[in-house]
Order: structure tokens, then sequence, then C-alpha cells
């Protein structure tokens, strides 16, 4: 039922922008651009230069083109850039840009029609400027959220550092099961050890993080309460707590010590667990934010 | 240079939403959206149970969270405080919208295409409307303290907050002159002198937003 306009704001309301009907694709937009460039900086790392493509694909036209999507006038979205100052925004976008550039330049010469270029893709100078753009544009999305005041339950310090842990995770989940797909099974070699810091890293942090709202202010309060005993929990309890965390814990500690080619299915598992999880975790962050009440009234103690 | 504000007198707001009306006409709003709001509130358990009228607008911060969000500069702050949004800058985004801790502001999308008496076709109004303030689909509004009025009136030598050509519309329409409009810098001004006498204060100042709008009681 539509709201009231003289009731609007009377009890902690809920952000209904980024996450309602067309919010959807901002939330998807944002989780696309975390994981495109998780991939990127892990697949970096191992020289996995399938995965580097992958990511920047998934960067540039599922976050990128879901941005898009998502704004009023997606014709004029060329002026995000004219604020780096002051808005978190103008920050995220240009950094964005700069890292889509750079990593089509990284990428080019491993096509033979490129490969004429003066440069390789493991020069000095990517190795040094890319994982650090990969960082940025990692934490981007969820720096974004925790400059807003007005909403407690995001307001938080924490969110980014969780950003990068969910980032790398997811990172090594889709660069193993793709590196499994295409039968380059030392990939996993080298990725399992960070796969099992990065999942104990983004579990501790998310933990971490909510204990941090619980004894925060009375809304982030609330929203931590949404999570757990309200209209939320059920999709927390199942979506986060079950398939971002138990599950891929379980499978993790059974594959401990053996070989890619004897788990295929337990892992291809986890990496769906990893991509739902997450996915269902940044949802509820997003759908559980709730504003301060303006005024004093029964309503906001649902008299 | 001004810092333009508003007081209003809980005491004397007895609900009647004139000033909602009055800023909906001047600025011909589409059905849905509010720049003003009255919010009416209970308190207490009966027998014991009192109802308070809170007129609410745009606060026009001094430390607006919305202008520090915009990445492309549509939300602009002036330096006599009044907040405004360029149509024409405005990509869409909604941060501006995410930010507010008031939650003043409005996305028009497919508010445009109602009617305020559906089936009926549009009113005069509504057709003026539509010609004289061309709302843009995909863009964030909000109240801008009637600036078009506040700028014309001080061309013509006019006193905002005293001469009501150079007033906003909600305080001009206020049948019980529940709301005072002026220059909060200016000691001698109406605006400061009740906020001083009557203690005026802010809503949520706790936010740290510094807001030009006071309530007194």
């Amino acid at each position: 039922m539509e709201e009231k306009p003289y009731f609007r704001m009377m009890r902690f309301t809920p952000q209904k922008e980024w996450i309602d009907r067309k919010g959807f694709l901002f939330l998807l937009a944002f989780f696309f651009v975390e994981i495109g460039a998780g991939i990127y900086i892990v697949s970096l790392f191992v020289g996995f230069q399938l995965g580097n493509l992958l990511g920047w694909l998934i960067c540039a036209f599922l976050g990128g083109g879901l941005h898009f999507a998502y704004l009023g006038k997606p014709e004029r979205a060329w002026r995000a850039i004219l604020r780096p100052q002051i808005s978190e925004i103008s920050r995220g976008t240009i950094l964005l840009t700069i890292f889509l550039i750079l990593g089509a330049f990284q990428i080019a010469p491993s096509f033979s029609f490129f490969s004429r270029l003066p440069w390789s893709s493991s020069s000095l100078f990517f190795k040094i400027v890319m994982p650090f753009l990969s960082v940025f544009v990692i934490t981007h999305g969820f720096m974004t959220l925790s400059v807003v005041s007005a909403l407690p339950f995001w307001n938080s310090a924490t969110l980014p550092v969780l950003s990068l842990a969910s980032g790398v995770w997811l990172g090594t989940q889709l660069a193993t099961g793709i590196s499994l797909g295409v039968n380059q099974n030392e990939v996993f070699v080298l990725l399992e050890p960070v796969a099992r810091w990065s999942l104990f890293s983004y579990v501790f942090i998310s933990v971490f993080y909510l204990w941090n709202a619980k004894h925060g202010s009375l809304a982030a309060q609330e929203s931590l309460k949404l999570l757990t005993k309200g209209e939320i929990a059920p999709t927390f309890y199942v979506g986060v707590i079950l398939i971002a965390f138990l599950v891929p814990a379980f499978i993790t500690s059974l594959i401990y010590g053996s070989s890619a080619e004897t788990i295929h299915q337990l892992l291809y598992l986890r990496v769906g667990c990893a991509f739902v999880g997450d996915l269902t975790f940044k949802y509820c962050i997003l759908k559980a934010a709730r504003y301060f009440p303006l005024i004093e009234s029964n309503a906001r103690s649902g008299v | 240079m001004p810092r333009w504000g508003m007081v209003i007198d809980l005491k004397k707001c007895i609900g009647c939403w004139s000033c909602s009306i009055s800023c909906k006409q001047e600025n011909f709003l589409p059905p849905g959206v509010f720049f003003n709001r009255v919010l009416i509130g209970e308190l207490g358990r009966y027998p014991s149970v009192r109802k308070e009228m809170y007129p609410v607008i745009c606060n026009h911060c001094k430390e607006a969270p919305c202008v520090k969000v915009c990445p492309t500069g549509a939300t602009k702050q002036r330096k006599d405080g009044i907040v405004t949004v360029d149509p024409d800058e405005c990509m869409g985004c909604r941060a501006c919208l995410i930010a507010c801790p008031y939650q003043m502001r409005s996305f028009l999308d497919h508010q445009l295409e109602k009617e305020y008496f559906p089936g009926q076709g549009l009113t005069k109004l509504e057709i003026l409307g539509r010609e004289i303030k061309p709302y843009q689909a995909g863009t964030v509004v909000k109240c801008d303290m009637c600036v078009e009025r506040i700028d014309q009136g001080l061309s013509k030598g006019l006193k905002p907050g005293v001469d009501r050509e150079a007033t906003p519309a909600c305080v001009i329409g206020c049948p019980t002159a529940a709301r005072v409009f002026g220059d909060l810098e200016d000691s001698r001004s109406e605006v400061a002198k009740l906020i001083k006498v009557r203690s005026g204060t802010q809503l949520h100042s706790e936010f740290g937003t510094d807001p030009s709008i006071y309530y007194i009681r």
C-alpha cells in the first residue's frame, strides 16, 4: 500500500531507490563491478590471462552497462567525472574508467592481432598499477555506500573492507571455476590457499560488520533486527549464513589437500554458493538500511 | 551575504496543508510529488494522547549532504544558502536522494504521466504548468525556496519575508502565519529574533547538517 504523505519518515524508513524495482539494477551493477575487478586482481597474481579478460568484460559490460541502465538520464553519465574533489561516485567513475582503459592495454597483447604492440601484458607498469586500480574498483561500490551518513547501517568503515574481502573471495572462486572449465587445473592449485584465507577474512569481516551495527545507532540496530528477526531474516539465514558462509566453509574443509581432478563437482558447488551468497548478502545490506524517523510519534514504536 | 531561512511555529500550525497546496500550485508539481509535507504525529497513550503537526520541507542545510555526493554538480548550494537542482545537469543517479537524512527529494519518473483527475483530461493549471515548468523525467527535484520569487523580488528592491511577491509560496499560503521567512544572519530580522527569544530548534541537529529551517513551540 502506498505510504501516505503525512506518514512519511515517521518510522525507521527503508531506502528504496537503490534496491526496489529499477534500483535492483544498481545492486547488480555494484556486484558485477566488484567481482569483475576481483577476478582481474586474482588472475594478475597467477598469470591467468583468460581471467583478466573475463574480469574486464564483466566490469565493462555487465557492471558498466547496468549502471547506465539504472540512470534516469544515461546520456548525461559523462558528467559523473566532474566532481572528484567531493563526490565518491565521481572518484569511482574516474577510477573505473582508468581501470578499463589500462586493463584493455594490458590485455591487448594477449591477442595475436595486437602481438606487435611495443609492450607486453606482464610489463612492470601494469604489474604495479593494475593491482592498485583493481582494489579501488572493488571497493568503490561499498565506499559509495559508506559515505552516506543518513543510513547508519551503511555508514561504517568496515563496509569497504568487507567489499575487498568479498571481491577477492569471489575472484578466486570464479577464476577457479573458469580455469577448471578450460582444464587449467594449475590455477586451482595456486589459488586455493588464497581462497581459504579470503573466505576466512570474508566471514570474519562480515561478522565484525554486523557486530558493529549491533553497537551502533538505533537505526543501525533496527537494520540488524530486520536482518536477524524481521522480514529479511529468512533471506539472510538461508542466503548468507548457509549459502555464503557455511556451505563454502564446509566444502573448503572437505577438499583440503585434494587435487582438482577429484573434486570438480564440489568446487563448482562452492563457486555457485559464493556467487549466490554474496549477491544475497549485498541485497540484504541494501534492503535492511533504515533512516531515522523525523519526529517522535507512536508510529515509531509501532503503536 | 544573507542566509535565507525559515521559522515554523508548531503552536500555530493547524495541519491544514495549505503550505503544501500553495507549493504544489506555485511549482506545478505532478501528483504524488511533495516539496512540503505536514507530518501528523500522535504521542502518548489513551487517555493522554496528543497530536502534533510538523510541517517539513527541504532544510537547505548549510552542510548539505546532497551537495557533497552529487557527482555531476547538478545539486548546488548558492551563497545565500539555498540548495537547488539543475534539471539539465542531473543524470538521475539518486545519490542525493539517498544521502538526504530528511528524505525531502523526489525522483521524477512515472509521476509525470499522471493527471490529477484521471480520465478527465488535464486541468488548465496542469497545461500551464507543463509549459512553464517542464519537469524532466529521470531527474531529481526538490524545494528551492521559490528562488525565482526571491531573486525577482530582490531585483525589484523588495524584501523577502516582508514583501509577499518576494516570499516563498508556502509562507504566504499559511492561514495562521505559522511560517516566517527571512535572513538568519541578520540579527534584526524576524526569524533571528524568533529563534533567539523562543529557542528555535533544528530538525535532528545531531546529523550535523545545520538546517536553515527552525522550529519553535
